[in-house]
């Protein structure tokens, strides 16, 4: 068996082109369903931790309940619609629910998004027996209008601290300049990071929201408009994070938000489930790619040997002359492609998670969702076997071309 | 210890016999005997040769090597039977490419595996020293000359101690001086070994280094009449 291995490892050094070849089509085949499952499984992952931290249902505009629980819980997208704040009134004072916290969200500053909300975020627990989401490191809560608290991330990236001022714009995005809003904001706190996409949000009161829009909303009118209506805009919110008293209170809830024309009421999980059933087809189809993938390279991985074998029969004729036995030949054969195999998949794994290291790292970059890239014990198994049976089923063919390799036609040719 | 009996070989074409190639009713060759055979191109020296190799099963007859009807062995127990006792140093030299001298001298006892791992390294160089290499063992073949490249072949076929070698044409591609080096190692490891060697060769020069002689002409085997100086 020595031998065999010293022949077969010799045999693919022979041929360094056409084995790294191989090497490299096995690795890429591993490394595609790789990147695919380590990203899916990462972005579900960290979905579910990115909304954990909060342990609501989430009260907005009707529309989308995925779009609510999306832009709401993870800040990804345009909220849905506004609400009237009397509704965060009307839940705070239920019986249904131990906790209602507000959120007002359409302004940015310098991209980080500005979430107007109450002290009641402070309350805001995974569950009772943990400690808050939210909790102060430096400075203090907001106490007044027009005093912001600084997520974790969005310290980092505004390179801002406490005592200094910013200028908000309208938009949940960067926008034109004649966005920007008059009334500057001064920081008076940051918080710890929570392992959310709020890490990267600043927060200030409803209050100084509605100011500034109230404000705006005065410059657009004209006089004779007030002339002729003349209106107070009302106070409005995007959602509320209400955390029901109970699985009971959750429901009634839910089910007198799923009647009612007013808003809608969404489960985070039951919304995400359905998006990660997306993620399911995806993953299937992508799956498939990489199985063709797989099925591609076990063909170059054929081709490739049998090419050598059809290359090699003098030198094999050679080693039967020498004592070598055909099954020694057969074996060499085999085990010629699984060291070929063998390294292509440590390629592969090694490229694919780093790929989805890489891939995690610019998401999270973007999203603000930390995606977290981890080992995968049933997949790296199926992403050995496969790939190690399809190897042996490659070289089955070339094998048995050596393994007939007559001595004396190639040795002595007439 | 090398015994043909009714050994008869003819190419076939469409299951008619087109050409005798050898035809020998009976033949022996003592242990130790060191023999020139003789013919001229064609005459069938190199199919004589893999019959007595057990590379090629005649068309009837049987070899004995040891008292071992190689062609009545499984293939398996023939090649097994080739690698421990038959050394073979092919008319072309037929080195494996990509191997260095080292390596393809180790191969045969790499297949073989009755010399001990430790002590193989060490013979084959010897061997490569022997043939006056040393200094070449890293080297693959395409690194070696022509001349070289046969010198390792002659180690390579005393790898294994085998009981009987046969060189086929090893002196044809060799000046007089390299000639004469294979031919004196070839002789003196046998001698050593108590093995047989069969040497085929034209070179009529030759015949004085051998205690018989024998012709192969028009399939037949025949002892010499000109007798060794």
């Amino acid at each position: 068996m020595t031998y065999d291995l010293f022949l077969a490892w010799r045999s693919l050094r022979s041929r360094p082109v056409q084995s790294g070849i191989t090497l490299l089509i096995i690795g890429l085949a591993v490394a595609l369903p790789l990147v695919v499952l380590s990203l899916s499984d990462g972005a579900r992952r960290g979905i579910v931790r990115a909304s954990d931290p909060f342990g609501v249902l989430v009260i907005g505009a009707k529309g989308s309940g995925q779009q609510l629980v999306l832009s709401t819980l993870l800040l990804q997208g345009a909220p849905v619609g506004n609400i009237p704040t009397t509704l965060y009134t009307e839940l705070r004072d239920d019986t249904r629910a131990t906790l209602a916290v507000p959120i007002a969200l359409g302004d940015n500053v310098g991209g980080a998004r500005l979430v107007g909300t109450s002290a009641d975020l402070l309350e805001l627990r995974p569950s009772t027996t943990e400690p808050p989401t939210f909790r102060i490191v430096q400075g203090r809560f907001f106490e007044a209008a027009f005093e912001a608290v600084l997520g974790s991330a969005a310290a980092q990236a505004l390179g801002l601290t406490v005592g200094d001022t910013f200028l908000a714009s309208h938009g949940v995005a960067p926008g034109l300049e004649e966005d920007v809003h008059d009334e500057p904001y001064t920081i008076v706190g940051v918080f710890d990071s929570t392992s959310s996409p709020y890490d990267t949000a600043v927060f200030v009161s409803l209050e100084s929201i509605w100011h500034t829009h109230e404000h705006e909303e005065d410059e657009r009118l004209s006089a004779f408009d007030y002339a002729i209506e003349p209106t107070e805009p009302e106070q409005m919110i995007t959602a509320v994070l209400v955390k029901p008293a109970g699985f009971i209170e959750a429901n009634l809830l839910w089910q007198s938000f799923s009647t009612g024309t007013q808003a809608q009421a969404a489960f985070p999980g039951q919304e995400l489930g359905a998006l990660f059933d997306l993620f399911a087809q995806v993953e299937r189809i992508l799956g498939a790619v990489g199985g063709l993938v797989l099925v591609i390279a076990g063909l170059t991985a054929f081709l490739s040997l049998y090419n050598a074998i059809a290359a090699r029969e003098g030198t094999i004729a050679l080693m039967r002359a020498l004592g070598c036995s055909r099954t020694s030949i057969f074996r060499v054969v085999i085990l010629e492609s699984l060291i070929a195999t063998i390294a292509g998949i440590i390629l592969g794994q090694l490229l694919g998670y780093v790929t989805a290291l890489v891939i995690a790292a610019l998401l999270t970059a973007q999203s603000a969702i930390p995606i977290p890239v981890q080992f995968l014990p049933t997949q790296a198994t199926l992403l050995w076997l496969t790939p190690l049976l399809l190897g042996v089923a490659a070289a089955i063919i070339p094998a048995v071309r050596a393994y007939r390799v007559e001595i004396i036609q190639k040795l002595f040719p007439t | 210890m090398l015994r043909f009996d009714s050994v008869f070989l003819a190419y076939s074409a469409r299951g008619i016999e087109s050409r005798i190639v050898l035809n020998i009713p009976s033949w022996n060759l003592a242990r130790g005997t060191h023999a020139l055979l003789r013919g001229v191109s064609g005459s069938g020296k190199t199919s004589f040769f893999n019959i007595a190799a057990g590379l090629l099963r005649p068309t009837s007859g049987e070899v004995y090597l040891d008292d071992q009807p190689l062609y009545r062995l499984s293939e398996a127990a023939r090649d097994r039977v080739r690698s421990a006792k038959v050394g073979y140093m092919f008319q072309m030299h037929h080195l494996m490419p990509g191997f260095t001298a080292l390596e393809n001298v180790l191969m045969p006892m790499m297949f073989l595996q009755t010399i001990p791992t430790a002590r193989r390294r060490a013979r084959a160089l010897d061997l490569l020293g022997a043939v006056g290499l040393s200094d070449f063992a890293q080297h693959r073949p395409h690194q070696l000359s022509a001349g070289q490249r046969l010198r390792v072949s002659a180690a390579r076929a005393l790898a294994n101690e085998p009981v009987m070698v046969l060189a086929d044409e090893p002196t044809a591609a060799l000046d007089a001086l390299s000639s004469a080096l294979v031919l004196d190692m070839l002789q003196s490891v046998c001698r050593m070994n108590y093995a047989s060697l069969i040497v085929a060769s034209h070179d009529p020069l030759l015949a004085a280094r051998f205690s018989v002689v024998y012709d192969l002409r028009d399939g037949h085997l025949s002892e010499s009449e000109i007798a060794p100086a």
